[in-house]
């Protein structure tokens, strides 16, 4: 870049330079959000699948929730069996005896 | 006792003549009132006290005679300075210290930074002009970037002669940001202008305060290498305040090193300043290129602002583009003041960091431009 000794030339050449490179980090700028939309963007989408994966995921544990009144009317039908048993044991005359466990058969 | 009188007699007279009354010049003299004078300014006026106080003091210092600065702490001090030391380290605590956010929000703000330049080359005209050398008047030139760093590092390349010269020019017109740029701020716009609110800006990710010193260095490294250091620094300063994983790092560059080196530096101008290379017709020419430098600089700096306020259909207000000279936060604040003065309660600090950083940047590149072109 030596040469020139012109005074107005000199004035044109860098302010044209210094206006061309913060122009370029001004278009550099541009880019890194540009970027940083589409990290986002991809990280959103991420995010929202993982999101609707997690469903799938969770509802195992939902069905516990659920369980719980089908569990109730098992529980009434032991609670029936019981009743049932201990009534059979009482006709068959045995009134002062104490039922410590009744075992379903595995 | 003739013999004890003699032998006093002998003593006194070799203190006297040793001592620095002895072989003081005027020169000596008035560069000393010249840094009473500076001291008066920063201590009885606030102007840049930080820097115009050791600067004043190192010009005391400068001219008492026989000082034996040749060697030991001045002479390092003075070495910091012509080995191009202090100011890259200043430019890591001004990286530390600064949110690039707003430049990254509004990226058009660059080109403020830009006209802003344009004072730095018109002195480069008028200095060539006036006869000084292409190398000089590039030198110079760079004062009306005031940003006095990069003004000592391009005098230590280019020109090293009138290196006290150009740092004292620099850094007084640096303290007399508040009184410089209004008048031409409030000349070249309309109170329509200045009253104009700008809107919030946007949010600006961790993602892109990170990438944007990285690439940046990059850039402009590779473009211009001989500021590399520069550039290089005031990034690195930046990417310890964004990572958030390098606090201490980031707190020792904005506060301990930068003020540590702020002594050193601004005592190292104030030592270039000894009367026989100061007082010179040079140096008035010098004060003045630089005065010019930096009215040219703020006026271009608005001028634009009003063309980009046009363009955007009156949402940017002109007073940011005087931010555009670097002198980091002064001219920001500067814009901010005139701003409420037309209409209290407008709020432009943040917007004018934009151009105000962009301006550091700028200045930057200028120097490293014409140190492509003139050589270094």
């Amino acid at each position: 870049m030596h040469g020139t000794q012109d005074p107005l030339l000199i004035m044109i050449i860098n302010m044209a330079i210094v206006f061309a490179v913060l122009f370029g980090l001004s278009l550099v700028i541009r880019v890194i959000k540009y970027i940083n939309d589409i990290v986002y963007e991809s990280k959103k989408t991420a995010a929202e699948g993982t999101a609707t994966v997690v469903k799938p995921a969770q509802a195992p544990a939902s069905p516990v929730p659920v369980a719980v009144p089908a569990a109730a009317p098992l529980d009434m039908e032991n609670k029936t069996l019981v009743a049932v048993i201990t009534t059979a044991i009482m006709a068959y005359g045995y009134k002062d005896v104490k039922i410590r466990s009744i075992t379903k058969k595995a | 006792m003739d013999g004890f009188f003699g032998a006093f007699a002998v003593a006194i007279h070799a203190v006297w003549s040793d001592s620095g009354y002895f072989v003081m010049n005027m020169n000596n003299i008035i560069m000393m009132i010249v840094g009473a004078v500076l001291l008066y300014l920063a201590i009885g006026k606030g102007f840049e006290p930080l820097l115009l106080t050791p600067i004043a003091f190192g010009c005391i210092l400068a001219n008492i005679p026989n000082n034996g600065f040749d060697e030991g702490v001045m002479n390092a001090i003075s070495m910091g300075i012509h080995m191009e030391i202090f100011p890259p380290l200043i430019f890591m605590g001004v990286g530390a210290m600064t949110d690039f956010g707003p430049l990254i929000a509004n990226p058009n703000t660059l080109l403020l930074g830009a006209a802003a330049q344009f004072g730095v080359f018109v002195a480069l005209y008028g200095a060539m002009a006036m006869g000084f050398t292409s190398s000089q008047a590039a030198a110079i030139g760079i004062i009306g970037g005031a940003d006095g760093p990069t003004a000592i590092y391009l005098a230590t390349k280019l020109a090293p002669e009138i290196l006290g010269a150009i740092a004292v020019a620099a850094y007084s017109y640096m303290s007399l940001v508040p009184l410089i740029q209004p008048p031409v701020m409030r000349l070249l716009t309309t109170k329509k202008e200045r009253e104009i609110q700008m809107g919030q800006m946007r949010h600006v990710s961790k993602f892109e305060k990170i990438v944007f010193p990285i690439v940046t260095t990059i850039a402009i490294s590779l473009l211009l290498p001989a500021i590399s250091s520069l550039i290089g620094m005031l990034m690195l300063g930046n990417l310890f305040r964004e990572s958030c994983v390098t606090d201490r790092l980031s707190d020792t560059a904005q506060n301990a090193l930068i003020n540590t080196v702020t002594i050193f530096l601004a005592l190292g101008t104030g030592l270039t300043m000894s009367g026989d290379a100061f007082l010179k017709l040079a140096t008035i020419k010098i004060i003045v290129l630089g005065l010019v430098a930096f009215i040219v600089g703020t006026a271009a700096g608005v001028l634009l602002g009003k063309v980009m306020c046009y363009l955007s259909g009156g949402k940017i207000n002109p007073l940011i583009g005087s931010a555009g000279v670097s002198a980091v936060p002064m001219a920001a604040r500067v814009s901010q003041i005139e701003g409420q003065k037309a209409k209290p309660g407008n709020y432009l600090l943040m917007h004018a960091m934009g151009p105000n950083v962009a301006g550091v940047i700028g200045t930057a590149v200028a120097a490293g431009t014409m140190l492509a072109m003139f050589g270094g």
